[in-house]
């Protein structure tokens, strides 16, 4: 009994963290936009701070379902990538919205970076004429720790690695395979093409439609 | 009971290659990864990079070079910090792959042992069979398995088993047949010695009462021609008694080369206008009644002569547990009429008067009387070749007898 109200307290604890946080708002913008506005203050998350610095490319995946009555559903989303020059000791940070990059800067502080989160009004759908209808809407943002390229570059570097060491073994020599594939070559690709993008932390809000909006 | 065995094995090989399979991922899974990810090294290429950035502030002719350093130290830096992020995934990977490999790996075993399983039992299945035959008398069996394994090595007992019992069958049908035959001839020669005597004492006293009462020659000369077919009739009544009284041999230990050398020195002089000869050998020997056995090389030899050979040749050699003499003319060949049954008493083709027959027959007894035997090998237009067979003396038997 001691042991679930530890749990029940640390899960309470956990959404009442998240809760602080405050929940982004939907904004209908120009050109029947759905916009996310009012992002939450994530970077104070100890695990996203700690990781933000690391140099790799933190992307940010945010998100909108909606399921309407009539069975329509709608969903959207925008992208945010943040990445620590490690030299400069910069943040360059680039937003996509639904309809393409919307803005690239580079950022001095973590500071800044938070006020320029704070500010963002990501366009995440075009809401389609038809009859008025409120409703709630499912808000999710993924931190994926980091970015499609470096994920391709690592397995690459981790399949070479492993060919170079077997190469090394069978012959004395390290250099790299060129065009045999061998059953442990094989295994090795599947060993590498593990490297998989997961989420390093997931938010989830609901957030009631914006008025006036006719989805 | 049938899949206990089976069963077991499996099971063995299954806990074997568990055991493999958490000894090798216990040693080496994730072991490489752990070590490319340990913070102590994720620490020092942290450092490094600082280093770099200083040295470029306190040096700033060599930026460039330091900046260089920094972004390939920033690469790996990165690579190890996505590997570290993946290492529970590329761990999990790993594992299946060799949970993957080890259960193909068992599943392959399994599949070859339960096929060798089920040849051998197929195997073991035909030897059954065989031993069954043997068991109900059949000879000149085939098996038909082949190997060096167990059930390989049964299978050629059993064919050489019935190969010999075939052997012995035929022996003694053969010596059945001449016991028969001597048995008939015996009495024959019983019942016909009796009244011969008693004709030719009468043909004498006809003889003497002739010359008394003056009888002229002519009447002299019919009666000599009559006691002519009667002393004929005697011979053939001889030839009957020493067919019926073949003495039993006399065995001992012989040089069988020495034998047949002898014997054709000898004989050579006898046929003088046939070409005699005996390739030399080393010395083989054989537990024989030397007389016998040079009886039955005339027998041969007589035979060959009379259907015209230039040429006889007499050659003995040995294999595993025979002594082998070969007799081999340029003769005409035996006639196809009497080939099957040549070794029968009066199988013969020769004219009335000019033999009974009883050579072969004899030579046949003689051979099967010393555990041997005697067959016609080949025989055409252009010769013939028969085979003697009579066991060696073994050096265990030789040291016996020494």
């Amino acid at each position: 009994m001691r042991r679930l109200a530890v749990v029940l307290t640390l899960l309470l604890a956990a959404a009442t963290s998240r809760a602080d946080l405050g929940e982004p708002t939907l904004e209908l913008g120009q050109g029947d936009r759905l916009l996310v506005t009012n992002l939450p203050a994530i970077f104070d998350d100890k695990e996203i701070a700690e990781h933000l610095t690391s140099g790799l490319t933190t992307t940010l995946v945010l998100t909108v379902k909606t399921s309407l009555s009539g069975a329509t559903k709608l969903e959207g989303g925008a992208r945010i990538t943040i990445r620590f020059e490690l030299w400069d000791e910069v943040f360059n940070v680039t937003a996509f919205g639904s309809m393409g990059p919307l803005q690239s800067t580079v950022l001095e502080s973590k500071e800044q970076l938070t006020a320029w989160w704070r500010s963002l009004r990501l366009p995440v759908m075009a809401v389609p004429d038809g009859e008025g209808i409120r409703g709630r809407a499912e808000i999710t943002l993924d931190v994926l720790p980091f970015s499609r390229s470096e994920e391709l570059d690592t397995e690459r570097w981790f399949s070479e690695s492993v060919l170079r060491a077997e190469e090394g073994r069978r012959s004395g020599v390290s250099h790299p395979t060129e065009g045999k594939e061998s059953l442990a070559e094989v295994l090795d690709i599947l060993i590498a093409t593990s490297i998989r993008r997961r989420s390093l932390t997931s938010y989830s809000w609901t957030s009631p439609w914006p008025e006036g909006s006719t989805p | 009971m049938k899949f206990r065995e089976p069963i077991l094995v499996l099971l063995l090989m299954v806990v074997g290659a568990t055991t493999l399979f958490t000894f090798f991922h216990r040693q080496l899974a994730g072991a490489s990864l752990a070590f490319g990810t340990q913070p102590e090294v994720l620490q020092a290429l942290s450092a490094s990079l600082e280093d770099q950035r200083q040295l470029a502030r306190l040096d700033p002719a060599g930026e460039t070079t330091y900046r260089q350093r920094f972004d390939e130290l920033e690469t790996t830096l990165h690579r190890l910090q996505i590997l570290e992020q993946s290492r529970e995934e590329l761990t999990r990977r790993y594992e299946l792959l060799l949970l993957g490999l080890t259960g193909l790996s068992v599943l392959l075993v399994a599949g070859g042992y339960v096929l060798l399983q089920a040849r051998q039992q197929a195997r073991l299945n035909r030897v059954d069979t065989a031993i069954t035959a043997l068991a109900e008398g059949r000879t000149d069996l085939k098996v038909g398995i082949q190997g060096r394994d167990t059930a390989g090595r049964i299978a050629a007992m059993i064919e050489r088993t019935s190969k010999a019992m075939a052997l012995d069958r035929q022996r003694l049908a053969a010596l059945r047949n001449l016991s028969a035959w001597q048995e008939a001839s015996r009495r024959q020669a019983h019942e016909m010695r009796t009244p011969l005597t008693g004709l030719q004492l009468e043909l004498d006293r006809l003889d003497e009462l002739l010359i008394q009462l003056g009888a002229n020659r002519n009447v002299r000369d019919r009666l000599d021609s009559a006691r002519q077919e009667l002393a004929r009739l005697a011979d053939f009544t001889t030839g009957f008694a020493g067919f019926a009284r073949l003495p039993e041999p006399k065995k001992r230990d012989h040089d069988l080369v020495a034998l047949v050398a002898e014997f054709i020195d000898t004989y050579r002089e006898a046929w003088p206008e046939v070409d005699l000869r005996y390739p030399s050998s080393e010395p083989i020997s054989a537990q024989v009644d030397r007389d016998l056995i040079r009886q039955v090389l005339v027998n041969l030899c007589d035979n060959a002569a009379q259907a015209g050979a230039q040429s006889i040749t007499v050659e003995t050699t040995k294999d595993t547990s025979n002594v082998v003499v070969e007799v081999a003319d340029d003769g005409g060949g035996v006639d196809a009429t009497v080939a099957t049954r040549l070794f029968e008493p009066y199988a013969t083709t020769r004219d009335l008067g000019q033999g009974m027959g009883l050579g072969l027959a004899i030579s046949k007894k003689v051979l099967l009387d010393h555990g041997g035997d005697i067959e016609l090998v080949a025989t055409s237009s252009a010769g013939t070749i028969f085979r003697l067979t009579l066991p060696r003396t073994s050096d265990t038997q030789k040291e016996a007898t020494s």
